[in-house]
């Protein structure tokens, strides 16, 4: 399904364009809430995609269904980040809700989700405590992972030569034949996704400020990434391939990176 | 297309039946009482209450983590760290004839390598909820789980192959029993070697008859009736049996508890081609375990269960029994065993002496039997059109399995003395094929020596003598091959007829020789099966006596496999083919 934005959206003044892309890492998302589950099947776990791990997931025992998430304190998010699920498989649509203080508001619409791939949604900023996803339609979905936070945005777009994640499949191929050439079989194993995203004239303002932390939270965990959401809409759940480390590029402050990710696949 | 065709997706999931206990901490029966981090993981290695451990099961399951992997339906919570399963298939030894391989063949192993991590004791620990630490932040899941399952010998393991798409339930399944691991290693991998269940065959694990404890408390003479024997109970002997003391059998008609152990009476001394001797205190009173005129079947089962410890749910006893009555119900066995031997060298030599044998198969996770005989039934055909893999098929000859003379020993003169001392046999079969011998045949004689304590009986050794000079006068060929995973259904223990231009006749025939598969491997799990396979042509075939007024020899295509139709003065039917014959 990849990117999924708020109803008439407006990009915030001080954000920067959609064009540039949305990283959302283990820095950015918060984490240690409490959780609460509308219901939970048997064998899996409320909690499960309160973590990174994209085994231990969240069934509930109906369609219709809600996970949540109190964070403690009210803070200032704009996205939600879901990975490791089945609702493309299971038929159900999405909404993404807070509790105003009274009743539960949405800032993603019911949307129908069409496949497996990592959710992004990308909402205007809403400062509150409690977050949650609200199921419905279809059959009961699995999901390992929802997060919630505030978004880093990139500071430039990326511009030519970048493969798109989604079509990055490290898929393994093996055909069979008779002693007299005919075809007996053809096998395959689909792993990970592959990409490589490059960056340039970024600051280095902007690298001390943010590029750090991202570097620290992608030492641990994986991380979500929406490399273009105004035109493409993959999103992909990624660990780096090594720790993406700013290069000079000789023009005043500005530097370049890259970042080699693998990414679960889901199709 | 089917799933096992083209676009095919291998899934792969490990089992692991880790044992756990069915209670819950502190509730009854469990008298443990402790705080929530006291409490244990419901194994018997951190049980508080092992008086009460209600032993059970937890399946823990293991996925590489492929997109295929990802939601198998039967599987709720699978742990993507399997990183590869490495298998040692079971291989026959067709009624012991490989002379340079344990009797048994090989067992099948696997070797299962994981790669360790953090893991947050999610289904592991009952009581996670409550512990006051984040168990993803201590220690990794290996390192937890072998201290928390120190007592791991019976664990089973289970290796599930299938395709995407396929409910576990539905995926070719093969059984193993835990024999130990390695690791973690600086890697951080864990590997884990299980072994088939016939493992516990093994000459230091299993022996039957089991040892004696009982030892004379006085000396005796050569004819008292009766021995006391210290160290012992009457629970130690049965009621009734053989007891071996020395170098002499004696049997015994009751057995009670006495004043210094147990007393048996009612002897009859120098039994089996012993003389009755005076012995010392301190000599071992050893029970002997006597089979008389059993069925072939029966033995082994009662050796495989009561002896080597095998579960009688893993022993496919009841076509076992089918096997026996359908094709060797005149095979039966008798011995008296005076000491305690290797079950695996009881079970070799049965093999041996009734053509037949014993293997795991794991898929079925059963013992299974098969007598070697006459097919009854066509065997496919595997050609390399449409079966055998590319770049595959090979042969080759096993000159060590010729046999030019048979000889058979049997009648054992001394029970308790050696029984591979030719001294010791007061008969021997000898069947010979002398023309083989000669110098325009193999030129060279090869001797089989088959001592047969099992069977004590002109009526049974001498066909054993006839047949083994049958099926292995000619030098008998091995044959490898690979086929794509749409054909693997067939496995060890099938017979299979082999059509290649690799193998024909002197006019450029092919030979369509069958051959019984003797270990099958998946060496590419899903993909590719890797066979061997033994010649067995010179088994024969089974032959029906037609009905009188039965019609004429309809051609091969359509007579059916077992019907005997007459052929001319020189054997051959209308079409060119071989009739049957009676020798």
């Amino acid at each position: 399904m990849g990117v999924i934005f708020e109803s008439n959206y407006t990009l915030p003044g001080s954000d920067q364009p959609l064009a540039n892309a949305r990283i959302a890492h283990a820095n950015t998302w918060y984490a240690g809430g409490t959780i609460a589950a509308s219901s939970t099947a048997t064998d899996f776990f409320a909690s499960g995609p309160n973590n990174s791990l994209t085994y231990e997931k969240w069934k509930p025992t109906s369609a219709t269904a809600t996970w949540e998430t109190d964070l403690g304190s009210p803070k200032a998010i704009d996205y939600c980040a879901i990975a490791a699920h089945t609702m493309g498989t299971n038929g159900n649509t999405l909404e993404v809700e807070y509790w105003n203080g009274s009743a539960w508001a949405g800032v993603i619409p019911s949307t129908a989700i069409g496949d497996n791939m990592p959710v992004f949604c990308i909402f205007e900023p809403v400062t509150a405590q409690r977050w949650r996803i609200s199921i419905s339609n279809g059959t009961a979905p699995e999901i390992g992972v929802i997060r919630f936070g505030a978004a880093m945005q990139m500071p430039q777009a990326i511009y030519g030569g970048h493969s798109p994640l989604d079509y990055g499949r490290m898929t393994r191929s093996q055909s069979a034949y008779s002693m007299s050439g005919e075809f007996l079989g053809r096998s395959k194993q689909r792993g990970w996704l592959e990409a490589s995203f490059d960056w340039t004239h970024l600051t280095r303002a902007w690298i001390d400020t943010y590029w750090k932390s991202f570097q620290k939270a992608a030492e641990s965990e994986p991380f979500f990434i929406a490399w273009r959401p105004e035109d493409f809409s993959e999103v992909g759940y990624c660990q780096a391939e090594r720790v993406p480390a700013p290069t000079s590029m000789s023009i005043g402050s500005y530097h370049s990176v890259n970042v080699a990710v693998t990414a679960r696949a889901y199709d | 297309m089917t799933k096992d065709l083209a676009g095919r997706e291998v899934v792969q999931v490990v089992e692991i039946e880790q044992p756990f206990c069915s209670l819950v901490y502190g509730n009854n029966p469990c008298t443990a009482q402790g705080t929530d981090d006291k409490k244990c993981y419901n194994t018997y290695a951190t049980c508080q209450d092992q008086d009460n451990f209600a032993a059970s099961t937890l399946s823990l399951y293991f996925t590489r983590g492929n997109v295929a992997d990802q939601n198998i339906s039967g599987v709720t919570y699978a742990i993507p760290s399997l990183v590869s399963v490495s298998t040692s298939p079971t291989r026959i030894n067709l009624s012991s004839a490989n002379k340079s391989a344990s009797g048994l063949g090989n067992r099948a192993s696997v070797k299962i390598k994981f790669k360790d991590h953090p893991h947050t004791d999610k289904r592991v620990d009952p009581y996670v909820d409550g512990r006051s630490w984040d168990p993803y932040l201590r220690a990794s899941f290996w390192s937890k789980w072998f201290a928390r399952n120190r007592y791991r010998q019976n664990i089973t393991v289970k290796v599930y192959e299938g395709y995407e798409g396929e409910a576990l339930g539905a995926m070719t399944v093969r059984e193993y029993v835990w024999d130990s691991f390695t690791g973690p290693d600086a890697d951080g991998n864990v590997v884990v070697t299980a072994k088939d269940i016939l493992a516990k065959v093994e000459e230091r694990k299993a022996l039957a008859p089991v040892a004696s404890p009982g030892k004379l408390h006085t000396n005796i003479a050569s004819g008292t009736s009766h021995v006391e024997c210290n160290s012992a109970t009457e629970s130690d002997y049965p009621a009734t049996g053989t007891l071996r003391i020395g170098s002499e059998c004696m049997t015994y008609t009751s057995r009670a508890n006495s004043a210094n152990g147990v007393t048996f009476s009612g002897l009859t001394r120098g039994t089996d081609g012993t003389t009755a001797s005076s012995h010392s205190a301190g000599d071992t009173a050893q029970q002997c375990l006597r089979y008389t005129t059993q069925r072939t079947d029966d033995v082994l089962a009662d050796l495989l269960e009561n002896y080597a410890g095998i579960p009688s749910t893993k022993l496919d006893t009841a076509n076992w029994a089918t096997e026996y009555d359908s094709f060797s119900p005149s095979v039966t066995l008798t011995a008296l065993i005076t000491k305690p031997t290797g079950v695996n060298q009881l079970v070799s030599e049965i093999s041996e002496q009734s053509s037949s044998y014993i293997w795991w198969d794991e898929r079925d996770a059963l013992v299974k039997f098969k007598v070697i005989s006459g097919l009854n039934v066509a065997p496919d055909i595997l050609t390399e059109e449409s079966h055998i893999l590319d770049g595959s098929l090979s042969f080759r000859d096993l000159p060590d399995q010729r046999v030019s003379q048979a000889w058979v020993y049997y009648l054992l003169d001394d029970v308790t003395r050696s029984i591979t001392d030719a001294e010791n046999w007061k008969a021997i079969q000898i069947s010979a094929d002398l023309n083989a011998e000669g110098d325009n045949e193999y030129g060279e004689k090869s001797v089989r020596e088959i001592f047969a304590r099992w069977l004590p009986s002109d009526a049974l050794a001498v066909p054993l003598a006839n047949r083994t000079l049958t099926r292995y006068v000619d030098v008998p060929r091995e044959a490898r091959f690979r086929l794509d995973a749409k054909d693997r259904t067939y496995w060890t223990g099938d017979t299979v007829r082999l059509s290649t231009d690799m193998e024909v006749d002197a006019f450029g025939e092919r030979r369509q020789a069958t051959y019984t598969i003797i270990q099958a491997e998946e060496v590419v799990p899903g993909e590719v099966v890797e066979y061997m396979a033994i010649s067995a042509t010179a088994f024969g075939k089974i032959y029906r006596i037609m009905a009188a007024g039965s019609g004429d020899y309809p051609g091969a295509a359509t007579a059916g496999y077992t019907d005997a139709y007459i052929g001319n003065s020189a054997g051959v039917l209308s079409d060119g083919e071989i009739c049957a014959r009676i020798t």
